[in-house]
């Protein structure tokens, strides 16, 4: 042997890969248990959940919860599932552009949209109330709005229009993997259209729509923005609401770490159902790619289905964004619709406003360091667990993933009581903040990794082994520009999810580590709509020009 | 000049003395020294716009000081502030809240510099802290008020009495107490007048919630609603110089008077620039402009009220009591979130 | 230890194993390949061909048994030499080209990594890939390349640096069956020019018949058979070689005294092979064109046995007949030759060509 092996590096590494996800993602959850149980005098005690369980103040937000998220899903599935009919099997025309107005709706900050909704929505002063006033002619107060965003319902309704995507593409994709053959067959034996959707299509996606539903559950059951928006000022409180709270001062740490839980728990166990309706049945699906899709003619269906469209993606993309354009461009939001133009707005928040600047870098350099950590660490886990290098593989995955099960508002929770105590105090840095960001992000990033090292053969890195190359070699010689794109794809999920975050920051956040979601939030308590709407526009305007370069790099995906 | 006074200042004199000693006036050296920290974070329920004027003359007056403008609710401001000391982040150089029982607390656990700015001397003996922790640096009050296109002058409320009318149901906005220290005062002075049954019947108006007593104003002048039971005579003041409809009110019962101190931190960060901010916070020109812009009601002798705002001592008050409010803080809270939501 | 490199193997297996839980992958193999030689490794999928061949790579590490180049050992239990320092190439089963590089840089990586300077490297890709016929795709991407010539990349790719030993895994499995026949005399060829040592994995027994020296055939992890492809095809010393390279029949009969055997009650030569003791069950093997049928029972009745037409189909050059005679014996007869299904029949056996089997 030319050379004695050198030392085998990867099962220390492995270890402590190991060791740092489970600091980072068991942590939190360890002292949410621990605090949740403790008393003052850090003894043993029920009383937090005696308290959860008894005092109507937890039930009723609980019972809120529950009820608005199924309310959200029920919404979702009735828009998204025609919605994704129309686009995956008929010959409605203009589906590129239905398409990339869905994908918009996605990339919306929840909150973004609830801002947007108080300025459309509110019962009198909301500018479609004043159109509905107007063109009935109606006064405020005299009459009932058409609509009162600050309410169960409204809350209901602006959080499915930013969540229905999620139920459009799990039911898109299940229909569109559908040969069309097994609904000819329906056909040929006699079945009218209709009765072929009802008896062949719906139960083959029946499954995608549950999932769907799960998700949008637990999306909207986790937001803190758009209730805090807008069913706070109705009185009405949720979990998450609850929990925050909870952290006005003095902080009840232990009441907060109970009412975590709940949500918690709700999280795993709708996951574990959406796993195992994924799972079952082998629906995904069925001979796979089929011959191709038979689109079926809508004729004068057209006009309903285009119906539906301009309602959902009106009111979740059209009328959100051009209020909040408006808004930023007058003086005096709620007047005449050709308001007084005026930068006035702009100059505030980019000349005046002293918040803008730190919060911008915080923000930015929030967002580029989980980026760029994020995405080395889920491109370490993917390549070790991916290619089986290690024994904790099977650990990796898991702890890489599990952190989807995490709410982030409980995640903060978390974070909170894990680093404002000796021995690591990082409370009221930027430090806090980061590490929610990457542990939030990890399951995204790592999934998306993990799909672009799957798509790479293993035995092109074989290849360059026996070639001459060392492993490490390999890595930056072939697996690196291979993944090239998906990781950068990554790095740019990881950010758009990191600037956008606000229901883990609103509990982490200090006056010097303000992000622009908080700011946002902050200015919302006094009703500063036009900075707000700068701010948005602003967001909004950077998440677009990151979706486009996702789009500019996976569209040069290498074969 | 009570004997009393005499002594506390000699206490005050005392901590000043053990603490690194700074002079009370801005001293060229102090300049020095705040030019070199450069900048001062400055937390405060203002209004965020009269907050970054004030910043502004200051950044003029003193172009090598940076102000960064923490503004939010001032119960929001408390629990950042203790929320930080608690993990021992000492971001805030000077502080101010709508809420006076913040001061006493913060004083209490240690917290404050003593500090008197030149300006506050002259100020009436019941504006300032005895041991100069901290001065009235402004004052406001919580008013009521309505909406002229939605509510005619003739039907509008006089009193909080009129707002029980059934009239009003669905159509009113009040600020919270859980968030906003102007609100908390006001409404314990509510309370203390009107009771507690007063503000039950009031909950089953169906009133809209706001998390600070700036934004009910808006509320109304936007016509989201149209009347408000609280908010701060400041914004009402901005609002009717911005020729929104709105009228303010002042309750027959009397109007709650809210002060709001101003003081600097022991730990501050910035110990010099808080103290020439501080003493620019008191100054007339400083005081002139809160009051000009900010509509605010100033405490300094030099200032002069705008001739179309009805004058204080026309005014029937209902003072706060920042002393007997501190302990029952968390029970007005409670009570107040049980009745209207959180 | 001296010893005189000309008789000394250039690669040796020593009682390789490799498991997997309970499933013995590689069971204790040996095998000794000399300098340039062509050794093709046949078996069915799961044998342990190409376990046994990542092995050699350095891909996986034996449980047990050792490897060695030249006497080196390379593979043990205890330690293994990392590929990058075996100085051997593979062709991969996906060809495993590189997408994000032109073809010349493909071929010149080895090369590369072996830090030859750029005009040497250079001049050696170029006559590579003028070997390779690819001289015109020197600066196209793979995916703008067919199945064939991405074939001819890594055939390159492999030879550039002038490897000891190249190993193939399954290199054709991927291309259409006239490529495939094209690229078995392309690789022979190449390996002609070259003199590699080189170990081809593969099912497919022409594959291993047209390039192989030597045939090594596997099943269930162990060697059966390791022979030239005149040894394997005719003289196949188990049922399973014997059913596994094809065209022979194998049927089950008793042994009987003087290398006879009786099926079906009637008796049968074996003209070579192995007998079992008299009384005891065994085996024999012979070629579906070593049979011949009669439709009229012949006078002489040794070595011929009565059946039933079962199918037949004809392929042009020849018919083939399914005939049972209690079992199913698959014969070649001469196109002119026909008989309806259901007629009876008579197969005779050339008796110096059935194989006697004992394993």
């Amino acid at each position: 042997m030319k050379r004695g092996r050198s030392i085998d590096w990867t099962a220390p590494f492995s270890l402590f890969m190991v060791a740092l996800l489970a600091v980072l993602v068991l942590m939190p959850v360890f002292w949410l248990l621990v605090t949740s149980l403790a008393d003052d005098s850090k003894r043993f005690t029920l009383d937090h959940y005696r308290h959860l369980v008894a005092d109507p103040a937890f039930v009723k937000p609980l019972w809120t919860t529950l009820w608005t998220s199924a309310a959200v899903g029920i919404a979702c599935v009735a828009w998204a599932a025609p919605m994704a009919w129309l686009v995956a099997r008929t010959d409605l025309p203009g589906k590129r552009v239905l398409r990339t107005l869905i994908l918009a709706s996605f990339v919306t900050p929840p909150f973004l949209g609830a801002f947007a909704w108080v300025l459309l929505g509110g019962p009198n002063a909301g500018l479609v109330n004043q159109a509905y006033y107007w063109m009935m002619g109606l006064k405020p107060f005299e009459a009932q709005p058409l609509l009162n965003i600050f309410s169960a319902g409204g809350m209901v309704f602006v959080m499915a229009l930013y969540t229905f995507p999620y139920v459009f593409t799990f039911v898109a994709n299940s229909l569109e993997v559908i040969p069309s053959e097994l609904e000819e067959a329906s056909s040929i034996l006699g079945a009218p259209a209709w009765r072929t959707a009802w008896h062949v299509t719906l139960p083959l996606v029946v499954p995608a729509l549950l999932a769907g539903f799960l998700v949008a559950f637990l999306q909207s059951m986790t937001l803190f923005g758009t209730p805090a928006i807008l069913a706070l000022p109705a009185g009405i409180d949720t979990m998450t609401t609850k929990i925050w709270s909870l952290f006005q001062f003095p902080p009840q740490l232990g009441l907060a770490a109970a009412a975590s839980l709940p949500l918690l728990l709700i999280t795993v166990i709708l996951l574990r159902t959406q796993t195992a309706i994924m799972g079952r049945r082998g629906y995904s699906i069925i001979g796979g790619k089929s011959t191709g899709v038979r689109l079926i003619k809508l004729g004068a269906w057209k006009i309903p289905a285009y119906a539906l469209f301009a309602f959902v993606l009106g009111c979740s993309i059209v009328l959100p964004y051009g209020v909040l354009l408006r808004t930023s461009l007058v003086k005096n939001w709620s007047g005449p619709i050709l308001g007084s133009f005026s930068l006035e707005h702009w100059r505030f928040v980019f000349f005046d406003f002293s918040q803008t600047k730190l919060a911008l870098q915080n923000t930015f350099v929030l967002g580029t360091a989980a980026a760029t950590v994020g995405t080395l660490m889920v491109v370490v886990l993917g390549y070790l667990s991916i290619r089986k290098l290690v024994w904790g593989h099977r650990y990796l995955a898991f702890l890489a993933t599990a952190p989807v099960a995490i709410p982030g508002i409980v995640l903060a929770v978390g974070l909170f009581l894990s680093y404002t105590t000796p021995p690591l105090v990082l409370y009221g840095t930027l430090w806090i903040i980061f590490l929610a960001y990457v542990t939030k992000e990890l399951p995204v990033g790592y999934q998306q990794v993990a799909a672009s090292l799957k798509s790479v053969h293993p035995e092109l890195e074989d290849a360059s082994r026996i070639f001459g190359a060392t492993r490490l070699g390999t890595l930056m010689n072939i697996t690196a520009p291979l993944i090239r794109n998906g990781v950068i794809a990554t790095w740019i999920f990881i950010f758009i999810g990191s600037i956008r975050e606000l229901s883990a920051t609103i509990l982490l956040f200090t006056a010097r580590t303000k992000t622009i979601s908080v700011t946002m939030f902050d200015l919302r308590e006094s009703n500063d709509w036009g900075p707000i709407a700068v701010l948005s526009i602003t967001m909004l305007a950077i998440t677009f020009m990151m979706v486009g370069a996702i789009t500019y790099f996976t569209d040069r995906r290498l074969t | 000049m009570s004997s009393l006074r005499t002594r506390s200042s000699a206490a005050a004199m005392a901590l000043a003395l053990a603490a690194p000693a700074f002079a009370q006036e801005t001293t060229p050296a102090m300049l020095a020294a705040a030019e070199k920290e450069g900048k001062l974070t400055w937390y405060t329920a203002v209004d965020v716009k009269v907050a970054e004027a004030l910043a502004k003359a200051f950044k003029a007056a003193h172009p090598k000081i940076d102000v960064e403008v923490e503004r939010a609710g001032s119960e929001r401001v408390f629990q950042r502030v203790n929320q930080e000391y608690q993990s021992n982040i000492k971001n805030v150089d000077v502080v101010n809240s709508s809420d006076a029982s913040h001061f006493i607390f913060w004083k209490q656990q240690k917290w404050l510099a003593p500090h008197t700015p030149p300006d506050a001397k002259k100020f009436d003996a019941k504006y300032t802290d005895a041991d100069g922790f901290y001065h009235t640096w402004r004052a406001s009050l919580s008013v009521a008020g309505y909406n002229t296109n939605l509510v005619k002058d003739a039907d509008a409320p006089k009193s909080y009495a009129d707002l029980l009318d059934p009239k009003w149901k669905g159509k009113m906005a009040k600020s919270h107490p859980g968030y906003s220290g102007t609100s908390l005062t006001g409404t314990f002075a509510i309370s203390k007048v009107l009771g507690w049954d007063y503000l039950e019947k009031l909950s089953k108006q169906g009133v809209q919630q706001l998390q600070s007593t700036t934004a009910t104003p808006k509320s109304i002048a936007s016509g989201e609603r149209a009347v408000m039971v609280d908010g701060n005579e400041y914004n009402m003041f901005m609002e009717i110089d911005a020729r929104s409809p709105v009228k303010i009110v002042y309750p027959a019962e009397g109007t709650p008077f809210v002060n709001s101190p101003s003081a600097i931190f022991a730990a501050a960060p910035h110990p010099n620039a808080a103290r020439v901010f501080q003493n620019f916070l008191f100054t007339a020109p400083a005081q002139q402009l809160l009051v000009n812009v900010g509509g605010m009601r100033s405490v300094h002798p030099d200032v002069t009220e705008p001739a179309n705002r009805t004058p204080l001592k026309n005014l029937k008050l209902l003072p706060d009591d920042p002393q007997a409010m501190l302990p029952q803080i968390a029970d007005i809270k409670k009570k107040y979130t049980a009745l209207f939501g959180n | 230890m001296i010893q005189s490199t000309l008789n000394m193997a250039h690669l040796e297996l020593d009682e390789l194993s490799k498991h997997y839980g309970a499933v013995r992958s590689v069971d204790g193999i040996s095998l000794s390949v000399e300098r340039g030689e062509f050794i093709c490794l046949l078996g069915p999928s799961g044998c342990g061909k190409t376990t046994t061949l990542r092995m050699i790579a350095g891909f996986i590490e034996p449980d047990a048994g050792e490897i060695r180049v030249g006497g080196k050992v390379i593979s043990s239990p205890r330690s293994v030499v990392p590929p990058e320092r075996r100085q051997m190439s593979m062709i991969f089963q996906s060809y495993a080209v590189w997408p994000h590089m032109t073809v010349h840089q493909n071929v010149a990586y080895g090369l590369k990594m072996k830090a030859m300077p750029a005009a040497e490297r250079d001049a050696r890709t170029g006559a590579m890939l003028a070997a390779a016929k690819l001289g015109e795709q020197a600066l196209r991407y793979p995916s703008e390349l067919s199945g064939g010539q991405q074939q001819r990349v890594a055939l390159a790719r492999a030879l550039a640096p002038t490897p000891d030993i190249l190993l193939l895994d399954e290199p054709l499995s991927n291309l259409d069956a006239n490529l495939r026949g094209e690229m078995r005399f392309e690789i022979r060829r190449l390996h002609d020019e070259f003199h590699n040592t080189s170990i081809y994995v593969t099912h497919d027994q022409t594959e291993a018949m047209t390039m192989a020296d030597r045939i090594v055939v596997m099943n269930a992890g162990r060697i059966e058979q390791i022979g030239t492809p005149e040894d394997v095809y005719d003289r196949p010393n188990s049922k399973f070689v014997a059913r596994f390279i094809g065209a022979s029949n194998v049927l089950d009969a008793r042994s009987v005294a003087d290398r006879q055997v009786e099926v079906a009650g009637r008796r049968i030569a074996i003209g070579q092979g192995e007998v079992a003791a008299p009384g005891e069950a065994m085996s024999f093997c012979v070629k579906t064109h070593d049979l011949e049928l009669t439709t009229q029972a012949p006078a002489d009745a040794a070595n011929t046995l009565p059946g039933v037409v079962r199918g037949q189909a004809y392929l042009g050059s020849h018919r083939d007949y399914l005939v049972d005679v209690g079992q199913e014996l698959l014969v070649a007869m001469p196109p002119e030759f026909n008989a309806p299904v259901g007629s009876t029949v008579h197969v005779r056996f050339a008796a110096d060509r059935c194989r006697g089997l004992i394993h």
